[in-house]
């Protein structure tokens, strides 16, 4: 407004529009970037706002303060405070109606010219125009004008005066008596109107701050303070007003004017601006001069009621809303947090919003709440539903489809739990082959085996190998030529094991690839069956393979090639076949076309090229180096891949460790990389009985799963994983924590029926009567009274439950024969540990369903709501 | 405005509170949002919410600016105040209940620079423990450590009952992380961690899922997130490794329940999730704004380690839980395709426009994808906007 810095106003009732002052008014309307409305000379704000320029009014010089008058009617109405004391009504845009034609370029002249610091409207009577002026001698310094009064012929003569200091003024627009005089002999600085009373005026005097109140002008109430400058009411607090000085900020409640309420002062630079935020309570936003940030002091705190004397906590935060100095700021009226920065060198305008504290909190199923300002957001992740490929999903999200799929639960089959788990990650593949194959021969080496030692399958290639001994080595020649080989291959008891564990070899004495190739064949694995069939020196075999591949359903008709080429096979040191492999095989994509041709070319001992090439499974790896390596090159093989394989907590490996104290240490760094505790528990509880379950790392996978199974309300699978888990591992297998006994001899019902010839599981086989003939258990085994009645069907417990209480025996049968399993759980026991009435486990769900109290007719126990989880639907329910 | 919103342990109950005074919960089964209780007896704004372990029936803890901290318990189907703990001199900042093998133990962390610690010790009897000036000028959060046994990877006795180490981490005003533990019965000062030049607005102490690693994230005012881990069993070093420098306040850290994917939100009103392995970190961020009555949601992915075609579902909703007026909620869907190396599509239904967002950036993998963001200025990171 001094011509160097500007300043902004928010109209008070187009939420898109604004004024920026500085010598000149401009108004701009702010819209989205893009949109139609905005024009091609729109200036961005922010990456989705942009404004355009609506008006430019350059008829006031000397502004010195504008104030935006408060009514819809006439719009765009502005009043202007010059240098020399006038007020200047003015307007901004095309549209004038009548009325506003009428007060434009009105006048309001003091009587004497001193500059004019400050504008109000009164919020209320939008006619009463307050302004403040610096001090004149013995004049009034605080003035208000009604806007409505007509030109005074009184005054004229002073108008006349002052019409030859500024010229073109129309007489007839000019006003010289104001409404009310105050703050004789003295300076204004602010104003404000207080919205307790329209007739209160808060003004910012020259060392004072003074309550005017209109209907006797004769008192006021003043403090003495230095802060006099930009005071301004709290719009969500009508009592708390900020006023500044210098570098500092203080804080007023006008109910107790004694003293500030609290004071910032923090800034070493003086202060240009003070706003409250009017869409959030107790924000308010300070400037200071020469600076690129505004600062904001969040007062959240409800009012304090007078005499408590707790300090406010406030928040301090800096914004930066662009990287220039910053000119002015002014709060959106509306939006929230909201506000436009213009800066102080070249005017550019920034849109800017200051974010609320935004609190994080995730749930148990993987979604993630935030709460910002008033409104809650939920970010859940979702399977990728089409397109091209999906994006990896957390361990939780997989880890939970896996439990619904029933990943672990086969036992028999165990290789298909790779499927169960989606059949796209090659790890868990060959980790549930491994343990099929560890399942499948362990009962062959239990039989040779003495004592309760785990057999030797769980101990993984490694050890199988280590211990291998008299290995015999033989010279084979290449199935279907005559020509001898120098390629030694290594046989013993313990290799051909690996081999098997590998799924290279079926159970057997003899060394018989074929059904392996044959099963690669059926999945299209051509290169690998091709592969395979070279390293058991059936060349012909690999290059038919090959052809086939070549052949099939979109098969890659390069392999017909890779078949040529690998036809040509010698073994002649320096042929040209030889050199041309070994340079060309590595432009090879096909990691097993690649190691076919290394077999070829290298040297007896040295198979560096297929032992070390990364993109070949690891079980196709160490086959090889059970055959091919020699007793003092093999364990060091194994051992290096090993610790790579723990290293990089690669499941592959799990093949070379078996399930032991190496395998849970490889196990530990992939749950490490990974977090999937689930394969871990199910891994581990394979290697039962042994020491691996016991393992401390172990117990702590499989209880973090179980938790996981319970946030996730997963109560079924979890107790079928309890059930898997107590049948691998007895030891886990919880005891009983309920008895029930006899009220008439205090034994043990379940204790005395055990000792009974026809059962075994305690109490829940009572009316389980699974053949109609077998007599009923209705009364205590030990003394033989009846056993209590059900509260529902008044039948004694032990009576088969009927599908409607009270309904005849005739329905029995058919309930039995038709849902015998479920039949089993609607006789159980169950009992209210509050008021001790229970009955048949069928008959009281089925009345908690709509009833909350107890079903005994005096009780009042609200049975069910003691159980906070009771209510609770399972999210796995069958 | 909501100040902390909370998930029950399984995910079916949702707890707020706000400046309003009030506590809400809600019940969030299905999708929908029914309101089941509408706690009234805080005197200032509530600043946090916090359940307890199920196991102990449904239990939950608020902190307010009055001083107060209430614990409210649910029964026959009405919630109750079970027990108010005035003890602190100033506000509340923090609540959060210990691991269910600790017991019902909760850790408040105030503004007058104490911690305080309330045992239940049954029937409704309790246990005041308080740790004066733990923090100058006042203490921001706390957050328990994860129940471990002592001595995990040494056989335990069986039949003993194992005997847990309780600790917890805290931050506060002196720009300080530090670690308490309980020995005999007393909270002791364990470690004090020194990395952030602001107030300490939150830390979390991740879920431990299978590992004896200690991991604990942190968040300041500096803008700065770090990840603290601590290998050793005793627990004494501490090693600080920074995440993310942002260029606002960061307000929180929340780490999901495998510990695997760490949230952050910021002052720039971004909130970004962080998966976090030892050897990777990926950072999908999705963006809040809050402008006026509508809102939208951005949310892009940079993948550090493929190159193939990434597509995600994001599924965002709003709920009005505090306002006077508004019951409404509107649900947004947002379809973000990401490519990797990274053309993303933003589509958001409420706009009513759809807006193509193109980033070309660097893919880098491992370590070097954190320097790589630390170059760019998250502002920056939509780059073209056509």
């Amino acid at each position: 407004m001094s011509g160097s810095k500007p300043d902004i106003l928010w109209s008070p009732h187009h939420a898109d529009r604004y004024v920026i002052c500085d010598s000149e008014l401009g108004l701009y309307r702010i819209g989205p970037v893009g949109s139609g409305e905005t024009k091609a000379g729109a200036l961005p704000l922010s990456e989705e706002t942009a404004a355009t320029l609506l008006a430019i009014n350059s008829d006031t010089p000397y502004m010195k303060c504008v104030a935006w008058y408060p009514k819809h009617e006439p719009e765009c109405l502005l009043a202007v405070g010059q240098a020399n004391g006038r007020v200047v009504l003015t307007s901004l845009g095309q549209s004038h109606n009548s009325k506003c034609k009428e007060l434009m370029g009105k006048e309001f002249v003091p009587k004497h010219a001193r500059q004019c610091n400050t504008l109000a409207w009164n919020p209320l009577d939008s006619n009463w125009l307050a302004a403040g002026l610096d001090k004149h001698r013995a004049d009034f310094s605080v003035l208000i004008w009604d806007i409505s009064s007509k030109f005074s012929p009184e005054a004229s003569v002073a108008t006349e005066k002052i019409r030859l200091s500024s010229g073109d003024t129309d007489s007839g627009l000019v006003v010289t008596k104001p409404l009310y005089e105050l703050g004789q002999n003295d300076a204004c600085l602010s104003l404000c109107w207080l919205p307790r009373d329209q007739k209160l005026l808060l003004a910012g005097m020259h060392r004072n701050l003074a309550i005017f109140d209109l209907r006797n002008t004769s008192q006021k109430t003043f403090v003495n303070t230095k802060a006099i400058q930009g005071v301004t009411v709290d719009p969500h607090f009508p009592d708390r007003v900020a006023s500044f000085f210098e570098g500092q900020v203080a804080i007023w409640d006008l109910r107790k004017f004694e003293k500030p309420v609290l004071t910032l002062t923090e800034q070493p630079k003086p202060l240009t601006k003070v706003a409250w935020c009017p869409t959030r309570m107790g924000l308010l936003a300070t400037l200071t001069r020469d600076s690129n940030i505004i600062r904001l002091y969040d007062m959240q705190h409800t009012p304090t009621p007078i005499g408590d004397e707790t300090e406010p906590t406030i928040i301090e935060r800096s914004v930066q809303p662009s990287n220039s100095l910053i000119g002015s700021f002014a709060w959106h009226p509306t939006s929230q947090n909201r506000m436009v920065v213009v800066s102080a060198a070249n005017r550019t305008m920034t849109d800017f919003t200051v974010f609320e504290r935004i609190s994080l909190a995730w749930s148990s199923t993987t979604s993630l709440m935030w709460a910002c300002g008033r409104h809650l957001y939920e970010c859940a992740e979702e399977g990728g539903v089409g397109g091209e490929g999906t994006v990896e999903k957390d361990i939780a999200t997989k880890m939970r489809q896996r439990a619904q799929s029933r990943y672990g639960h086969d036992t028999v089959q165990v290789w298909k739990n790779h499927l169960l788990a989606g059949g796209d990650d090659p790890q868990l593949k060959s980790l549930w082959y491994t343990l099929f194959y560890i399942l499948y021969y362990k009962l062959d080496m239990e039989q040779k085996q003495q004592g309760n030692k785990q057999p030797m399958v769980y101990s993984g290639i490694k050890n199988i190998v280590k211990s291998s001994s008299g290995t015999t080595e033989n010279r084979r020649c290449w199935s279907g030529s005559d020509r001898q080989t120098d390629v030694p291959r290594f046989h013993s008891e313990e290799r051909s094991l690996a081999l098997r564990l590998c799924g290279w070899i079926n159970r057997g004495p003899d060394i018989n690839v074929e059904p392996f190739l044959r099963s690669l064949e059926g999945e299209g694995e051509w290169e690998r069956a091709a592969a395979v069939a070279l390293f058991n020196l059936d060349i012909r075999r690999a290059i038919q393979i090959l052809n086939k591949g070549a052949s099939a359903e979109r098969g890659d008709l390069n392999l017909n090639v890779v078949a040529m080429a690998l036809s040509g096979y010698t073994d002649e040191k320096s042929s040209l076949w030889r050199e041309m492999c070994s340079s060309l095989r590595l432009q090879l994509k096909n990691p097993y076309l690649c190691v076919m041709f290394a077999f070829l070319t290298s040297e007896p001992g040295t198979y560096d090229g297929v032992l070390y090439e990364s993109s070949v499974a690891v079980t196709d790896r160490v086959a090889f180096a059970c055959m091919f390596l020699n007793d003092t090159q093999l364990p060091r093989y194994m051992e290096k891949l090993t610790s790579e394989m723990k290293e990089v907590g690669n499941l592959e490996g799990i093949l070379l460790t078996g399930l032991t104290k190496d395998g849970v240490d490889l196990m530990e760094s992939y749950v490490d990389r990974t977090g999937d505790v689930q394969t871990a528990s199910f891994c581990m509880l394979k290697g039962s009985p042994g020491e691996v379950v016991k393992d401390p790392r172990v117990q702590c996978w499989i209880e973090n799963y179980r938790n996981l199974l319970d946030a996730w309300r997963f109560w079924h699978k979890r107790a079928e994983f309890d059930i898997h888990r107590s049948k691998l591992d007895p030891s886990s297998k919880p005891l009983a924590q309920v008895f029930v006994s006899c009220n008439f001899c205090g034994k043990s019902i379940s204790y005395s029926c055990s000792a009974m010839p026809h059962q075994g599981r305690g109490f829940s086989q009572y009316g389980v009567s699974g053949s109609p003939t077998k007599s009923k258990v209705t009364s205590c085994p030990g003394c033989r009274k009846p056993l209590p009645r059900c509260a529902l069907c008044l039948m004694n417990m032990g009576t088969p439950v009927s599908n409607c209480p009270g309904t005849g025996k005739s329905d029995e049968k058919v309930d039995l024969t038709r849902e015998n399993k479920l039949a089993q759980f609607n006789n159980w026991f169950t009992w209210c540990h509050n008021c001790r009435h229970g009955g048949h486990a069928g008959h009281i769900l089925s009345w908690f369903r709509d009833h909350t109290e107890c079903p005994v007719s005096t009780c009042t126990c609200k049975c069910m709501q003691l159980d906070t989880t009771g209510n609770m639907v399972p999210s796995d329910s069958h | 405005m909501i100040h902390d919103a909370q998930m029950d342990y399984y995910g079916t109950r949702l707890a707020t509170c706000s400046s309003d005074r009030s506590v809400k919960i809600f019940d969030v089964k299905n999708g929908g949002q029914i309101l089941v209780a509408d706690l009234r007896g805080h005197e200032g704004p509530v600043w946090q919410v916090a359940w307890a372990h199920p196991m102990y029936g449904n239990i939950l803890a608020s902190c307010s600016y009055d001083r107060k901290v209430i614990i409210w318990k649910e029964e026959n189907g009405t919630w109750d105040k079970m027990y108010e703990y005035t003890g602190h001199d100033s506000s509340v900042n923090s609540v959060c209940w210990g691991p269910y093998d600790f017991g019902l133990i909760l850790a408040c962390g105030s503004s007058d620079g104490a911690i305080s610690l309330v045992t239940c010790s049954g029937d409704q009897q309790w246990d005041i423990k308080k740790i004066s000036n733990a923090h100058t000028i006042g203490c921001n959060a706390v957050s328990w450590a994860p129940s471990v046994v002592p001595g995990s990877l040494i056989d335990q006795p069986s039949g003993q009952k194992p005997n847990f180490i309780k600790r917890f981490v805290s931050g506060g005003c002196d720009n300080l992380v530090k670690l308490w533990k309980e020995e005999d019965g007393q909270w002791k000062e364990d470690q004090k961690l020194e990395a952030h030049s602001d107030w300490v607005r939150d830390v979390g102490w991740a879920p431990s899922i299978g590992l004896p690693t200690s991991t604990i994230a942190s968040c300041s005012q500096d803008g700065r997130v770090f990840i603290w881990t601590c290998d050793d069993l005793s627990g004494n070093t501490w090693t600080a490794k920074l995440l993310h420098k942002f260029n606002d306040v960061v307000w929180h850290v929340s780490w999901s329940v495998t510990g695997n994917i760490l949230a952050v939100s910021g002052g720039d009103n971004k909130v970004s999730t962080h998966t976090h392995t030892r050897t990777h970190i990926h950072i999908h961020t999705h963006y809040t704004h809050t402008h006026g009555q509508y809102t939208h949601t951005h949310a892009y992915t940079l993948h550090a380690h493929t190159h193939t075609y990434t597509h995600t579902h994001i599924h965002a909703y709003t709920l009005h839980a505090h306002t006077r007026s508004v019951h409404t909620y509107t649900r947004t869907h947002i379809h973000t395709y990401i490519h990797t190396y990274i053309h993303a599509h933003t589509h958001t239904r409420t706009h009513k426009v759809s807006t193509h967002i193109h980033t070309r950036t660097h893919a880098v993998s491992g370590d070097s994808f954190t320097r790589q963001l630390n170059k760019l200025d998250p502002q920056q990171r939509i780059i073209y906007t056509t």
